[in-house]
């Protein structure tokens, strides 16, 4: 497996190979094969968000600057632009690549939407305070985005047109307004969709996953209250499953078409900043300072790696390899000889005492028993 | 002494049993007590048999059966939040200290005595109307570095909240075992020179975070003519406090006087910024396993 990381604390992004079953908090676990450190900068221009273009790695630093560096050339920097936040504070809510363009968007509303190979860009603004923005695969021009008191907005980039927008869901039962917070958007678009039908999935920060169709109304077809507490990612497997975690410890699949919790990825202690899924394995990193990698169906801890400082995006780069089978017999049966050890060192600590009493009870038991056989 | 048990066995009377095993423990104690002496006389003679005894001879605790953590002592990557303390010496911190709503007299005595302890730090009453991100919000605007609530339940001060300004973390902790500085035996009354600070055992990565934080409660330099000491303990991660004033009576013996208060903290949540993300929450299931620490 490969995995890149970008380091908050030291504004480095990491680059991690390892094995199934890795494990840096047993000794005797296969450790990572490496972690190497690129493109150190400091905290504050710390990498937001990034991705793989092609042999390209696009980092969005904080500070509203995006760094384009050379995947294949221990990610040199090949060109970086400068200036593409609101201000200093704007932060990057997210960045992609759709049809060979990279968009990446800020907070406050500034859409820079990123040629690659010539690294030109220009700036659209859209009206802020945005918390997600994302692009729909299937049909290209077409995106959509939320944020605090923004209410999902899908729109045609070319012309700036509004082609649906979501409408609140009804007051709660003291008829007050519930507030509006989307942190995380995804299209649900199917294949057989007619091309004016916009079908996506949102979670919010106060705990939501809510599902939008077009074709029944502005307001969401179905929402789920899924956590008391924010959840800030999310990352869709299927048409109807998602993978979202909170601002607590708890990352967990979902199912968004009929509201079931289809189980919890264990392990985390603390909040998930960012998780990632390829060919069935999820990759999530967050502030405990781990990358874990699960697999899906099971749900079972694949790999978990210290990193040594918090993670703010994770990328799976590569999720199979060939497993080493030898290896992870040969470490079982260490662990097997050291659990018989510990055992043996504390038999030998049971005092004679205990011995002698257990003797005396058994042998007198014995007699009664046999005294009452007489 | 399988002899001797063999005997016992065979006894019926359980009266008589259990007074005849009495006397075999005695017995065998004494005999303990008897080596111990002569070894103890041995090795006054040859100190090198001690040191050969104590090398061999390691008992098991539950601190060096301790599960493997790949965290301890590691050195930090990057910079945290409290990078700026360290590398900004001319900056001292400073603190204000509140408590929880409708606070009782424990949270205000306990209040005052931490004022004594950390120099440049100031109280206010709490006033219901302010949440605690409201409170950071005024108190970065008006150079705090720190703000502390110390929370008290039913007359006991039961908590204490750190929060590091103005971007955080957050630290909760839970407070046990206070004994104010009267309770004390003893005790001395702290002077207003600024303490050293001695922090034993803060290994992991978390616990240099918390280790991080209270350095930078107290300013860079010390005042050493005050003879003041606050150590912070980590045991088994349970914080223990304790201040002392210390004076070297000769080149080998220190006299300590106790200053008091005595207290134990317990981590029990870091969150990033002002009350946000958690970064780390005890949960009771990390009781379990009774190898495993935190800090």
């Amino acid at each position: 497996m490969k995995l890149l990381v970008s380091a908050e604390e030291s504004g480095a992004l990491k680059e991690v190979i390892c094995v199934k079953g890795t494990d840096t908090s047993k000794q005797h676990a296969p450790q990572p094969t490496s972690i190497k450190t690129y493109c150190q900068e400091t905290r504050y221009t710390k990498i937001q968000h990034f991705i793989l273009y092609e042999n390209y790695l696009v980092a969005a630093r904080q500070g509203g600057s995006i760094c384009i560096y050379n995947a294949e050339d221990e990610y040199a920097e090949v060109k970086k632009l400068d200036n593409l936040s609101a201000s200093a504070d704007d932060a990057f809510v997210s960045l992609f690549e759709l049809g060979d363009k990279i968009y990446a968007c800020t907070e406050a509303g500034n859409l820079s939407i990123i040629e690659p190979e010539k690294w030109k860009y220009r700036v659209v603004k859209l009206k802020g305070p945005i918390s997600t923005f994302c692009g729909d695969v299937s049909r290209p021009g077409i995106f959509a985005y939320g944020g605090k008191e923004t209410d999902l907005t899908v729109i045609k980039l070319d012309t700036m047109e509004v082609v649906f927008k979501g409408k609140n869901v009804p007051n709660n039962n003291l008829d007050l307004r519930e507030p509006i917070w989307i942190s995380k958007v995804a299209f649900a678009t199917d294949a057989q969709d007619e091309p004016d039908v916009y079908k996506l999935v949102t979670v919010t920060r106060y705990g939501h996953v809510r599902y939008y169709d077009s074709t029944k109304g502005r307001r969401p077809v179905l929402n789920y209250k899924l956590s008391d507490k924010p959840l800030i990612t999310m990352a869709k497997l299927n048409d109807s499953e998602i993978v979202c975690s909170d601002t607590h410890v708890t990352t967990a699949k979902f199912n968004f078409k009929n509201g079931s919790m289809l189980g919890k990825f264990q392990g985390a202690v603390g909040s998930i900043k960012a998780v990632h899924v390829l060919n069935n394995v999820l990759a999530t990193g967050g502030l405990d300072r781990y990358v874990r990698c699960f697999e899906l169906g099971s749900r079972n801890t694949i790999a978990k790696v210290y990193m040594g400082t918090q993670i703010s995006d994770v990328c799976l780069v590569e999720a199979d390899e060939e497993q080493p089978e030898e290896k992870l017999q040969e470490a079982k049966p260490k662990a097997k000889e050291q659990e018989g050890l510990e055992q043996k060192s504390e038999d030998d600590e049971s005092s004679d005492e205990e011995e002698m009493w257990q003797k005396l009870q058994t042998s007198l038991a014995e007699k009664r028993k046999r005294r009452k056989l007489k | 002494m399988p002899s001797s048990t063999e005997k016992l066995k065979s006894i019926k009377n359980k009266q008589k049993r259990q007074q005849l095993f009495a006397k075999y423990k005695d017995e065998q104690n004494k005999k303990k007590h008897k080596i111990r002496a002569a070894r103890a006389k041995e090795e006054l003679q040859n100190p090198e048999l001690k040191a050969k005894r104590l090398a061999t001879n390691v008992p098991n605790t539950i601190e060096n059966m301790r599960v493997y953590d790949e965290t301890v002592n590691t050195e930090l990557e990057g910079e945290d939040d409290f990078a700026e303390y360290f590398t900004n010496r001319e900056k001292e911190p400073k603190i204000l200290i509140t408590t929880s709503p409708h606070a009782k007299k424990a949270a205000y005595r306990f209040s005052s005595t931490l004022m004594e302890i950390i120099p440049n730090s100031s109280f206010v009453k709490r006033k219901r109307e302010y949440s605690m991100k409201d409170m950071s919000e005024y108190c970065s605007n008006r150079d705090f570095t720190h703000l502390i609530v110390i929370n008290e339940d039913k007359k006991v001060v039961n908590g204490i909240t750190f929060i590091h300004l103005p971007q955080g973390p957050t630290f909760y902790f839970s407070i046990s075992s206070l004994r104010d500085r009267k309770q004390i035996v003893g005790h001395g009354n702290p002077t207003e020179h600024i303490p050293e600070l001695i922090l034993n055992n803060f290994t992991t990565r978390l616990g240099q975070t918390v280790g991080r934080l209270f350095q930078s409660l107290l300013p860079h330099k010390p005042e050493i003519q005050g003879r003041q000491v606050i150590t912070l303990h980590n045991q088994r991660d349970y914080i223990f406090f304790r201040m002392h004033r210390y004076v070297f009576k000769n080149e080998e013996k220190v006299g300590l006087q106790e200053l008091g208060p005595q207290f134990t903290l317990k981590l029990r949540r870091v969150q990033r910024g002002i009350k946000e993300e958690i970064d780390w929450e005890h949960r009771p299931d990390m009781d379990k396993e009774k190898r495993k620490f935190y800090l």
